[in-house]
């Protein structure tokens, strides 16, 4: 969920500046990672995804609203649009998913093919999850291509939502895995393998490989490899590769913070990064985590090419789309 | 509804720019080099373009003091099309921080427009709230006497905006308005306990001189009346105010 401490939202006036990262990668690609709505549970609307995406060279977006809403607190008198905006808490909110599924089916066919909708809206804490989940494949059977973002650990969300702390282990969760691989679903999760206060080691992995372990025919995907803002450890990418030779079905999402922080460090791609990618190319998606505000895929997008460009054709080929076709294509329809 | 893009252009490059998160991401990719460049391209445009005041705030929170300036200028007599209301001229002035800038965006909106977005006493305050001395000064004399006389219904409404402004300013604002009208908005004990605790003991000394006994006590009403009063009061006020209305501090 960017913001402004990464390099495409900050500005460097010694750089010259041009106008062509707004037309996007020089590759076209899969976003896989794309929140339709904001944490105010707002959209920009489906033409105006569609539009953004053909301005910046996006041929199809993995999209899904947020399980959650910020509160507009009594005591606030402005207005909150992100989760950090305030110390006002947030809420489950299962309407997200409507918003989506409505967004999208105001679409026509041809434009609906270019979308992979995920629906999330549910208490990952709640025992009652399936049940919402069923309901809303029984409500819109030709929407969904999966589940997720599961926000489960993430830095200050966890601390600032209503309940128990979401995680990867939760048994809530356990007929939620089952249910995605009875049906052959990816689940794309968002689980920080560590605390924002806990740097030296991944104190909360094992949440992650607990689900891995126990749902070994489930398709998890990683979203931005577990990193986010505050959150690292050392040997990230030693991890990561660990993670995929160990859990077959396991995918990643290079997005967000991870690109920054540890692939792509002041715009130098990672010779171990570079070797992962090469290695696991067809278990790692591109996205970029916008949280609506269509109008940045171009650059968010374009910062990639420096770590495309060291790929070879096969691995660009599967981290821009291939990958990302294969796990959130053709789902739609399973349930 | 579709969304009408106009061209920039820059160093040969060309882009479509239709939105304030468009105009902002262009001017981001740009690196900051060609703020005005790109705000000069779309002068004839940018109240379609802004949009709104979410839009308004966004772009002006990435430019510096001068394209601010070139912006509100632009942007004209249409402004207040783009500000749309109180509360977000009081969003808007609060994140500014060039007392330049906040003039020019208030004298731009002008008596009119000013007028147009602050609708009452509240507002107002807000709009003030996070402007200085000067720009404070400023807002009220576009607002104007007449104005700001219609505005003030109770004792209590003023105090809001006394709150804020620095003392200079509240002496200005109470000269403007006249010490009868101010008088003449305290109907109960809570405008009077109000007015007291908004103004410096100073100022409320000179309002009090205003009373006589029997106006005051007429306010006050009681000896609960007193009593609420008393509460709001620093010691100095309590002390001058119970000699006026002849009561032991202790009641």
């Amino acid at each position: 969920m960017p913001n402004e401490n990464i390099p495409a939202w900050t500005r460097d006036p010694n750089k010259r500046g041009s106008l062509a990262p707004l037309s996007g990668s020089q590759y076209s690609l899969i976003d896989a990672h794309l929140h339709a709505v904001n944490f105010i549970q707002e959209t920009p609307g489906g033409e105006a995804l569609i539009a953004a995406m053909d301005r910046a060279n996006v041929s199809k977006a993995v999209i899904f609203g947020l399980p959650v809403a910020k509160l507009w607190a009594e005591y606030d008198r402005e207005y909150p649009d992100y989760y950090l905006a305030n110390d006002a808490r947030c809420y489950y909110y299962g309407y997200t998913d409507v918003v989506v599924a409505e967004m999208v089916r105001a679409l026509p066919a041809e434009k609906q093919q270019r979308l992979y909708p995920l629906m999330c809206g549910f208490n990952p804490t709640d025992k009652y999850a399936i049940r919402d989940v069923e309901r809303l494949y029984a409500q819109y059977p030709d929407v969904w291509s999966g589940i997720g973002e599961l926000l489960l650990r993430h830095d200050d969300l966890t601390a600032l939502t209503y309940g128990d702390a979401a995680r990867a282990n939760h048994r809530a969760l356990w007929p939620v895995y089952q249910f995605a691989a009875d049906h052959d679903l990816p689940v794309l999760m968002h689980q920080n393998v560590t605390a924002v206060s806990k740097s030296d080691h991944p104190v909360y992995l094992y949440e992650l490989e607990e689900a891995l372990r126990d749902f070994p025919r489930t398709r998890f995907i990683l979203a931005h490899c577990g990193m986010s803002r505050r959150v690292n450890v050392p040997f990230y990418h030693t991890m990561v590769g660990r993670l995929l030779d160990q859990y077959p079905q396991l995918v990643v999402d290079y997005s967000w913070i991870i690109y920054d922080v540890s692939i792509c460090p002041d715009g130098v791609p990672q010779e171990g990064w570079i070797e992962l990618t090469e290695k696991y190319s067809d278990r790692i998606c591109l996205g970029s985590d916008l949280v609506t505000r269509f109008e940045r895929l171009g650059p968010e997008l374009q910062r990639y090419d420096v770590f495309l460009d060291q790929l070879s054709e096969e691995a660009r080929e599967n981290v821009c789309w291939k990958t990302a076709e294969r796990v959130y294509g053709g789902n739609k329809g399973k349930v | 509804m579709e969304t009408t893009r106009y061209p920039i252009s820059i160093d040969g490059e060309t882009a479509d720019v239709g939105t304030a998160g468009e105009l902002v991401t262009a001017l981001d990719v740009l690196q900051g080099n060609y703020d005005r460049a790109v705000l000069e391209q779309l002068r004839p445009h940018l109240v379609e373009v802004i949009g709104s005041p979410q839009g308004l705030y966004a772009t002006l929170k990435v430019l510096a003091a001068e394209d601010q300036l070139y912006l509100i200028e632009a942007l004209g007599p249409r402004l207040v099309d783009v500000v749309q209301r109180a509360g977000a001229l009081r969003d808007i002035l609060a994140t500014l921080a060039e007392s330049g800038v906040e003039e020019k965006l208030l004298e731009t909106l002008g008596p009119e427009g000013l007028r147009i977005l602050i609708g009452s006493a509240e507002e107002l305050a807000g709009v003030l709230e996070w402007i200085y001395g000067a720009s404070d000064w400023l807002a009220l004399q576009l607002l104007g006497a007449d104005f700001l006389k219609c505005l003030f219904q109770s004792g209590y409404e003023l105090s809001l905006v006394l709150y804020s402004l620095d003392r200079a300013r509240q002496q200005e604002l109470i000269d403007l308005l006249g010490w009868e009208q101010v008088m003449a908005l305290v109907h109960d004990r809570r405008d009077l306990a109000h007015l007291l605790r908004a103004l410096p003991a100073e100022l409320s000394k000179r309002l009090l001189t205003h009373f006589t006994k029997d106006q005051l006590w007429a306010i006050v009403q009681d000896e609960r009346g007193w009593g609420y009063l008393y509460n709001y009061l620093e010691a100095a006020e309590a002390a001058y105010l119970s000699d006026l209305l002849e009561v032991n501090d202790a009641q």
